[in-house]
């Protein structure tokens, strides 16, 4: 257990940037929080929830995974030393999920692990909920980590980090000179911090009944074509999702040949599962909305024993008609 | 950015696209081709070893891939045999490309036929136009080993006499007297069809299955499976011993981009072989 600082936390992560990249909550020109390489945007205190999570830094918007020059055909890496201060609770829940799927059944993703081997993550846990939509409580989950996933999980107290290492990257990071070894009061504090803390966007009978009903097949189409016919089809719910990890493919030229590149896709998209044929097995807008939530509160538990959602609320926070997790769990739970 | 070179790196068949040669092209009916390809690589040549009902992503560079049917039987190593429909991109393209030109490859993947437990056992293998191409595979597999199982039943439905896949290679069949090979086109509008007429369920009338020993493999378009299916519960038969094979819009083949997802199922990972019994109440499966 170290303690940092709040002002020697910028340059810590300077530090750290000379051999690796940094990324960390930054403000753009405009304003907007985003979690953006070191350097990008003005530094803030470096903390807050940031519309899209830390998934950006391992499952990138757009990435080549193979290139085409000649004759030649190559898989494409980026195994780049990767630090990320700034992630949340659950964005880690969310790695940590995608983790799982991304090696599900001995089929490891290359792109994803060479990128997930190569990164840090650095965790500042919630004392306070950063925003009214956070729900990690009712998930079953607290505003911070008990189990190790992190590397380093920092507590904020006041004006200063409680941090603690939670692998062997962790402890080396806690080795750079901006960190103080932290005193007894500190331990007391941390149990202090756990304890207080809460995130209430979202009762937790409400997603409970929510799942319940799910399961049981109670919820029926009429009342996903209803809620669908609001839905604009921007596919930003499924793209700031810290656990979504839908993917289109599609070749692009450059100089030498073709690049064969991955991007966001969402499951609310009608192409999606639209064949050439013109058939597609997933019709209505309806079926697609279901289709999201029904995978993380209905297949997800099936499958996994966890639901796939890790109340981040960033999807109430992004959608521009009042579809988000928060808002479709509400509407479930009110259902007879 | 480090890009792997294939020749250094371990063979990896899943997420790197080798390339491929076209051996030789074989037209079909209308719009319909049997590729014959071949890994350049030996090494890639050796490791490929597939099932029947997998399936493989064939790729053309700056056009993009689609999963494709193996249609040659695992006994028949050496050679990868595809039977494409011109569809899209991908397929025109492929249409396009003649002997000695080069595709890149992925796979074998997701989980075929499971011969293991058909062995043994008699069988009614039915197929619905191009579904014909996996079932080819599992036809010659069981062709190939024809002592290890018991009855076997093909039942083919085309659209039209003159849509019928692989005709020359079929009639073959027709006086093989170890199966029993019965096909129907929808509707023959010169009068040439000796054989039935109709949807491939009239054909049921002329089979004996033992329903207690009889497995049953099924491939066509999704609207074959509900009829189909009617047909051999009406013979008893179990929805265990059924086995259908469906197609879904992919992307990867490994179960990482979602559009095949089919409730907690994923198509290229979990199928595109599924066990009726296992899927019937799956929402979007049927
Ligand atoms: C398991 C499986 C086995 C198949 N076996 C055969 C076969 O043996 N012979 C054959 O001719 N066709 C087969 N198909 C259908 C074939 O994949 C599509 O016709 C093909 O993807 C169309 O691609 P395109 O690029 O020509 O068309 P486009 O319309 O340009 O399609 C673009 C992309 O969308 C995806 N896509 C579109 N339609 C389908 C579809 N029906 N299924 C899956 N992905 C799709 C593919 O990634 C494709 O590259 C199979 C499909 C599946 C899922
Ligand atoms: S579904 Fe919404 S609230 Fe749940 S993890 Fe995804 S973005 Fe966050
Ligand atoms: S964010 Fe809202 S409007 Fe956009 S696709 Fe998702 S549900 Fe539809
Ligand atoms: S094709 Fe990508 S998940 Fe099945």
């Amino acid at each position: 257990m170290k303690t940092l600082a709040k002002e020697m936390l910028e340059g810590l992560l300077r530090d750290i940037s000379r051999k690796a990249l940094v990324y960390c909550p930054q403000r753009n020109e405009r304003g907007d929080l985003l979690l953006l390489p070191l350097g990008e945007g003005t530094t803030d205190g470096c903390i807050g929830k940031t519309p899209i999570s830390a998934k950006i830094c391992l499952f990138p918007q757009i990435e080549d995974v193979v290139m085409f020059a000649g004759d030649g055909i190559s898989k494409v890496t980026d195994g780049r030393e990767t630090v990320v201060f700034g992630v949340r609770p659950c964005d880690m829940r969310g790695i940590v999920f995608m983790d799982r799927f991304m090696s599900r059944d001995n089929l490891v993703d290359p792109h994803y692990f060479a990128r997930r081997e190569a990164m840090t993550c650095m965790v500042v846990a919630c004392n306070e909920p950063p925003s009214e939509t956070c729900f990690c409580t009712a998930t079953g989950k607290r505003p911070f980590l008990t189990a190790t996933h992190y590397d380093v999980q920092f507590f904020d107290a006041g004006d200063y980090f409680i941090a603690l290492a939670g692998s062997k990257k962790g402890n080396r990071i806690l080795e750079d000179r901006h960190f103080k070894a932290a005193a007894e009061k500190d331990i007391e504090k941390v149990k202090r911090i756990k304890e207080n803390s809460s995130a209430a966007g979202m009762a937790a009978g409400e997603l409970e009944d929510a799942i319940k009903k799910l399961a049981e097949d109670r919820v029926d189409g009429l009342f996903w074509e209803k809620l669908a016919l609001r839905c604009i089809k921007c596919g930003g719910c499924a793209y700031v999702c810290p656990t979504c990890t839908c993917y289109n493919v599609q070749d692009y030229p450059f100089e030498f040949g073709y690049r064969r590149c991955r991007s966001w896709d969402s499951c609310l998209f009608s192409g999606f599962t639209r064949e050439t044929s013109g058939h597609n097995p997933r019709a209505t807008q309806g079926a697609r909305l279901a289709r999201r939530y029904e995978h993380k509160l209905k297949y997800d538990l099936m499958k996994y024993h966890e639901i796939g959602c890790v109340g981040c609320g960033r999807c109430s926070d992004v959608c521009p008609v009042g579809l988000g997790a928060i808002e479709i769990v509400r509407e479930i739970a009110l259902m007879p | 950015m480090g890009a792997e070179n294939l020749k250094a790196a371990p063979v990896d068949l899943m997420f790197q696209p080798h390339p491929a040669r076209i051996v030789r092209v074989l037209p079909q009916m209308e719009g319909h081709r049997l590729f014959q390809l071949r890994f350049v690589d030996d090494d890639a040549m050796l490791l490929f070893s597939h099932g029947p009902g997998q399936f493989v992503e064939v790729g053309i560079p700056g056009v993009g891939e689609a999963p494709i049917s193996l249609s040659s039987p695992p006994t028949r190593q050496g050679i990868v045999e595809i039977c494409v429909r011109e569809a899209g991109l991908v397929t025109s393209a492929l249409f396009r490309m003649n002997k000695g030109d080069q595709v890149a490859l992925r796979g074998p993947f997701g989980r075929g036929f499971s011969t293991d437990l058909f062995k043994g056992h008699d069988l009614l293998l039915v197929a619905g136009g191009l579904g014909l191409a996996p079932l080819r595979s599992l036809l010659w597999t069981i062709l190939d080993n024809r002592s290890e199982y018991g009855k076997l039943v093909l039942m083919y439905g085309s659209r039209s006499p003159d849509d019928v896949l692989f005709k020359y290679e079929l009639l073959s069949l027709m006086n093989r007297a170890d199966m029993q090979y019965l096909l129907s086109v929808d509707k023959d509008d010169e009068g040439i069809w000796r054989q039935y007429v109709g949807v491939v369920t009239g054909l049921f009338e002329k089979v004996e299955l033992d329903p207690g020993n009889t497995y049953c493999a099924l491939c066509g378009p999704p609207i074959m499976y509900r009829f189909v299916i009617r047909e051999i519960l009406k013979k008893k038969i179990s929805p265990k011993r059924i086995f259908v094979s469906l197609e879904r819009m992919m992307k990867c083949g490994v179960g990482k981009c979602g559009h095949c997802a089919i409730g907690q199922y994923y198509c290229c990972t979990d199928g595109p072989v599924f066990n009726y019994d296992e899927i019937r109440d799956v929402k979007e499966a049927l």
